[in-house]
């Protein structure tokens, strides 16, 4: 999976979580669902477990610890597969 | 130092599923699991128990110049509880912080200091959350401005003069709520 189709299932996922459409629209690498996307730290939970049904992934506590920013989430999601795979 | 976390209860009913599958174990360890399962009202407890993680977040967020999200480090332990108030310990580490939350029916607001003892002239101040809350504050608080630094975080002083006082800010949904500490001043420096 390439980074720019895991930025399209992200952005899916987040949708229902952001009230803030245009930077979810602009998102990339660098956005940050806290500051850019004004997620509710509540909701980033959510996003998390959806992430795991998703991409069929287990996160553990500290991966889910630097979830805050796409590029961090990618990183996590690319190792966790890697896992899978291996 | 302050730390500070409001919950409107009617927007979190809406915006958050804590049955959710999974969803307590991400957040909340076996101890604070079991306070919301025999809990009279799981649902009040929940939110309690978030806010002292997220108040005592900022505190944390602040000392350690760090941010990451990780609420399960938080550890609370609650010291009172009845339908008014919970007053708590939340534990990451070597950090001890106190929290002291307001329950009505329709928010929770939790107060978070890493002193020993609250601080004496702590000064809370709500409003209905608006972009341009500072404005209202600036006219109903005299002495103080409130008002935000080049890194966009808030900060109050006393006015005339430069001395800031720490302060911390949360707003959700149609709540907000200021705090700050009008005996103590800071100097930290951004």
């Amino acid at each position: 999976m390439t980074e720019q189709q895991i930025i399209e299932e992200l952005k899916t996922i987040i949708t229902p979580y952001t009230e803030e459409k245009s930077a979810l629209e602009n998102i990339e690498a660098h956005t940050d669902f806290i500051k850019d996307l004004k997620i509710n730290s509540a909701n980033l939970v959510d996003i998390v477990l959806d992430i795991e049904e998703k991409f069929n992934i287990t996160i553990d506590n500290d991966s889910m610890a630097k979830m805050l920013t796409v590029k961090a989430t990618i990183e996590v999601i690319e190792t966790k597969l890697q896992a899978n795979a291996g | 130092m302050l730390g500070n976390d409001i919950v409107d209860l009617n927007l979190a009913k809406i915006q958050s599923n804590w049955r959710r599958k999974n969803y307590l174990s991400k957040i909340f360890t076996e101890d604070e699991q079991q306070l919301i399962l025999s809990a009279e009202n799981p649902d009040l407890m929940v939110w309690v128990l978030w806010s002292m993680k997220e108040s005592a977040y900022k505190i944390y967020n602040r000392k350690m110049h760090e941010r990451c999200f990780n609420p399960l480090a938080f550890q609370c332990s609650i010291l009172l509880l009845n339908n008014k108030i919970a007053n708590g310990l939340v534990k990451n580490h070597a950090l001890k912080i106190l929290t002291a939350s307001e329950i009505k029916t329709d928010f929770i607001h939790t107060i978070a200091t890493d002193d020993i003892l609250f601080p004496k002239k702590l000064r809370v101040w709500g409003n209905e959350y608006r972009l341009n809350y500072q404005d209202a504050f600036n006219k109903e608080i005299a002495g103080y401005q409130i008002y935000k630094n080049k890194s966009n975080i808030p900060e109050v002083k006393k006015i005339p003069g430069k001395i800031r006082h720490d302060v911390s800010v949360s707003h959700h949904g149609g709540h907000l709520r200021v705090i700050f500490d009008a005996e103590h001043t800071n100097t930290e420096q951004h």
